[in-house]
């Protein structure tokens, strides 16, 4: 066997753990903050503020510490549906669902969040997440 | 000739570009936008056009409400869950910059006249905080809105690089109180919305 080819395919590969290693030591959130700039920013904003009575701030939010953060998940998978305050017999969406996230999106999302803009959440519990998820109050079937 | 030849300017061109861009506020002076008419050899410059609309509190709103004002607008939806959020957002901070002024005023349109109707209007100008004696929220006929969108925007289509459809493009549209377009950026980038305050002190320190 070529001994050469073993020992640079050694090196390229723990260079590779250790690359992926630092890239994610300085941001543990990539994933989580990228889905946040493009699913939630555009209403809760890049910083996390909201928009005063229009869009609530996510800043120190009772949604995003260690009791709530796994049921939080069920606001991004199905949304927020309140009547509409003019037409009370029409359901409104002022929170779309997102159905086509995965769990492990959810998850990212909540960890970036729950540990951002001074909430202290902690790291998300998978399974904790999952058994939440299969229990939705505000589950709807999707119609797609 | 050399490609090093053309190095020399290149770099005389990027420092004039850089110095021109770094003009201190209150020597740019605003020029006037969008495509002047010609009418019998004269030069009239893009002016927009009379309008009147209904605001959040069921008042007329039309060029006379800005009197001698410089007024910010906008076309926006209460449902709009896009870029509009971000649009309402960099305006009222333009608001909150200008407290106190009755000489800078705002005007938004709502661009789905269907769903908008005034109380709509106005329990999102009452979510925002902010009140009709500075900001109005208007709603009215829609191809009116759709024409005159188009008078405001007439500056930006001039631009290449702008996205298609108004209702998507985010600009913000600085109009001065002769009803001419003075300034726009896209409010949906902070460094952006933050220059065209400059140019709105700068059109105030102009009368
Ligand atoms: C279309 C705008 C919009 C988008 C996009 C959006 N939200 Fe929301 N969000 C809202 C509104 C409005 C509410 C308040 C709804 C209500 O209670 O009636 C809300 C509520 C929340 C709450 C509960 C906070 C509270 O104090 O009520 C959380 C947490 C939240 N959103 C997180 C997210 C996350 C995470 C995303 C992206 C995956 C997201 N939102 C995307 C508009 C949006």
């Amino acid at each position: 066997m070529n001994l050469k080819l073993l020992v640079s395919g050694i090196f390229i590969g723990l260079s590779l753990i250790y690359f992926t290693a630092v890239s994610c030591n300085f941001n543990p959130y990539s994933q989580g903050e990228w889905l946040y700039r493009t699913h939630c920013a555009s209403c809760h904003m890049e910083d996390g503020s909201g928009l005063r009575d229009l869009i609530p701030s996510l800043h120190q939010s009772p949604f995003l510490t260690g009791e709530q953060i796994h049921s939080t998940a069920c606001l991004i998978r199905y949304g927020i549906k309140r009547p509409d305050p003019f037409d009370p017999k029409v359901e409104t969406y002022p929170m779309p669902p997102l159905h086509q996230l995965t769990e492990t999106e959810i998850t990212n999302i909540l960890n970036y969040i729950g540990n951002h803009f001074g909430n202290r959440a902690g790291y998300v519990n998978p399974i904790k997440l999952q058994e939440k998820l299969d229990n939705c109050p505000n589950a709807v079937p999707r119609k797609y | 000739m050399g490609v090093k030849a053309f190095l020399p300017f290149t770099l005389i061109l990027i420092i004039v570009a850089a110095s021109w861009g770094c003009h201190s506020a209150n020597e740019r002076e605003l020029p006037i936008l969008g495509f002047p008419k010609i009418i019998e050899g004269d030069t009239i410059p893009h002016t927009i056009p009379d309008f009147s609309f209904v605001n959040q509190d069921s008042q007329w709103v039309t060029n006379e409400t800005f009197g001698d004002a410089v007024y910010v607008t906008d076309f926006f939806f209460t449902s709009c869950p896009t870029i509009c959020p971000k649009l309402t957002r960099s305006m009222l901070r333009m608001y909150e910059e200008f407290e106190g002024r009755d000489d800078v005023l705002f005007l938004s349109h709502t661009i789905d006249v269907r769903r908008d109707s005034v109380p709509r209007l106005r329990l999102y100008a009452e979510n925002l905080g902010v009140t009709s004696d500075r900001w109005h929220f208007v709603t009215g006929d829609r191809d009116k809105i759709y024409d005159i969108a188009e008078d405001y925007m007439s500056i930006a289509v001039e631009d290449e690089d702008a996205p298609g459809g108004f209702d998507h493009s985010g600009w913000l549209i600085l109009i001065d109180k002769n009803r001419h377009i003075r300034s726009y950026c896209d409010g949906t980038k902070d460094e952006e919305v933050d220059r065209l305050m400059e140019d709105i002190k700068i059109l105030l320190d102009e009368s």
